[in-house]
């Protein structure tokens, strides 16, 4: 019989030793007046929200960015997007990255390349941004980090984006606020500069 | 066919069921807001997915305790001789299984979002023409997620007390806990804005760790639960009635020995008690109608209860 009652409670011990734990400390936070501390932190954190440099990025790449003054732009030819004339790219969306490198002091470095390796350059930090027509129904969608779309429409298809790399939220939140100013009509207005 | 007597509530029992009813239905209206809210600001966070799931789960047991409130005070019938009581145990194991598989499901997610190496990639969001991180929007929905289903638990406890529901105690318990789940979702959201991409992981292990235990516990509890063990108050202690009905039987001259047993039946007792007389003498009828009267005073859960001469071993 004791041996059995040691047994069962052999058993049950790393999950009734878990949850009596959270129990203790629930109990110690509630009665502490956690909820309310919390209540408070999160406040200040909040108003911390209006620093410059939130979101960062983990592979700090907008830091990079603006620390060598340059943007390494991969280019996947998809007319009328993008496309490449007389050796420099043109079209819509390359008009958009030199307004966007235009109003942050930088300079662009082109790197025209098939879809798969674009994707690929992303992944490994060779390039910071793709353009080339990508719209939220593309299946790379996971392989990046992709922006809310210029163009918006009901459709995921015409949902046009540009991609950044996964997870690095400053630089994607830095082109969302260039895109949300931007006026697209002017790029599809402007011939090939 | 002999039924068991049907159960009427005390005046106190019927506000506190009354009021009990209205509390799970503000309790799903406001989980179906936060579970709204939450669907539009979930973007690619993967804590936010298990809170999110979560509070989805959590709408069972409300929904679970107004069912069983319809049911289980039904009277007994020839096909349910002992009442429907059983209803809400049935479907408060359902529920604790739904627990523990999806809080299995989203650990193991946690882990292999944690070992992939998975960037949580969280852009801008507009809404009423206010244009900030969603990360921002996100820890709003939570904050709504966190306080009010403190005060909608304790008010649950303090009600379930004098119905004796289980449900609607384990509902409060777990109301009670449920700022953890933002305590635990929001540091991780503060953590992926300070580029600490693994903190959004591990804050969804966390929140699914936490599900898994709620699982586990109310999966024991309600197995157990449907095995006619010895009755239990709310928090699981066995109670002290069986010895304080064997006393009871004992105070009778007439009674030289007893024995009792009794099990638990949703909100109910069940049970019955074996008595010797002195030199085996016979019984009056009239005096064991006294005896099971009295018996079946000790307590409001105790329904039914038989006696019987103890069979010789």
């Amino acid at each position: 019989m004791e041996a059995a009652n040691r047994f069962k409670s052999l058993r049950a011990a790393p999950f009734s030793l878990l949850s009596s734990i959270r129990n203790q400390a629930a109990k110690l936070a509630v009665e502490s007046g956690m909820p309310v501390l919390f209540a408070f932190l999160i406040m200040g954190v909040l108003t911390l929200g209006g620093c410059d440099d939130y979101p960062a990025d983990p592979d700090h790449s907008l830091q990079t960015i603006q620390q060598q003054k340059l943007i390494r732009v991969g280019v996947i030819d998809d007319r009328p997007w993008v496309y490449i004339e007389n050796g420099t790219p043109a079209g819509i969306e390359a008009t958009m990255m030199n307004a966007y490198a235009q109003s942050r002091g930088l300079d662009i470095t082109w790197h025209p390349l098939s879809k798969a390796d674009a994707f690929e350059h992303l992944k490994r930090g060779k390039i910071d941004v793709i353009i080339g027509g990508l719209t939220n129904a593309s299946p790379r969608k996971k392989d990046a980090g992709f922006t809310r779309p210029y163009l918006n429409a009901k459709d995921k298809k015409d949902q046009y984006v540009l991609a950044v790399p996964r997870g690095e939220n400053a630089l994607l939140t830095d082109l969302e606020k260039f895109l949300a100013q931007y006026d697209v009509k002017s790029a599809f207005e402007e011939p090939t500069s | 066919m002999k039924t068991a007597p049907q159960y009427e509530f005390t005046q106190e029992q019927e506000k506190a069921l009354h009021q009990a009813r209205w509390l799970e239905y503000v309790t799903i209206a406001y989980l179906l807001s936060v579970i709204v809210l939450m669907y539009f600001v979930t973007g690619s966070s993967q804590a936010m997915k298990t809170a999110w799931y979560e509070d989805i789960l959590s709408l069972v047991p409300p929904i679970s305790f107004l069912i069983g409130s319809w049911i289980c005070w039904r009277k007994p019938s020839n096909h349910f001789p002992y009442g429907f009581h059983r209803a809400v145990s049935v479907l408060y194991l359902v529920a604790a299984l739904a627990l523990l598989g999806m809080g299995s499901f989203l650990l193991i997610e946690a882990v292999t979002t944690l070992f992939k190496g998975e960037h949580p990639t969280i852009g801008m969001r507009e809404y009423f023409g206010i244009d900030i991180w969603l990360g921002w929007w996100m820890i709003a929905v939570l904050l709504w997620g966190t306080f009010p289903p403190i005060f909608l638990g304790l008010k649950k406890l303090k009600l379930a007390k004098p119905l004796n529901d289980k449900i609607l105690y384990t509902d409060g318990k777990m109301n009670k806990a449920d700022w953890m789940t933002a305590a635990a979702a929001i540091p991780g959201v503060l953590g992926i804005g300070l580029g600490w991409w693994w903190a959004d992981a591990v804050a969804a292990g966390l929140i699914s760790i936490d599900i898994l235990m709620d699982g586990w516990k109310q999966s024991r509890d309600a197995v157990t639960g449907l095995m006619n063990r010895a009755p239990t108050a709310m928090d699981n202690g066995y109670l002290d009635l069986p010895e304080e009905i064997k006393a009871q039987l004992l105070t009778y001259p007439w009674i030289h020995d007893a024995e009792v047993r009794l099990y638990e039946h949703g909100h109910l007792i069940f049970g019955e008690g074996f008595i010797q007389t002195p030199n085996d003498t016979p019984l009056d009828p009239e005096r064991m109608r006294e005896a099971i009267k009295a018996v079946n005073g000790m307590d409001w859960r105790l329904q039914g209860f038989a006696l019987t001469i103890m069979p010789k071993a």
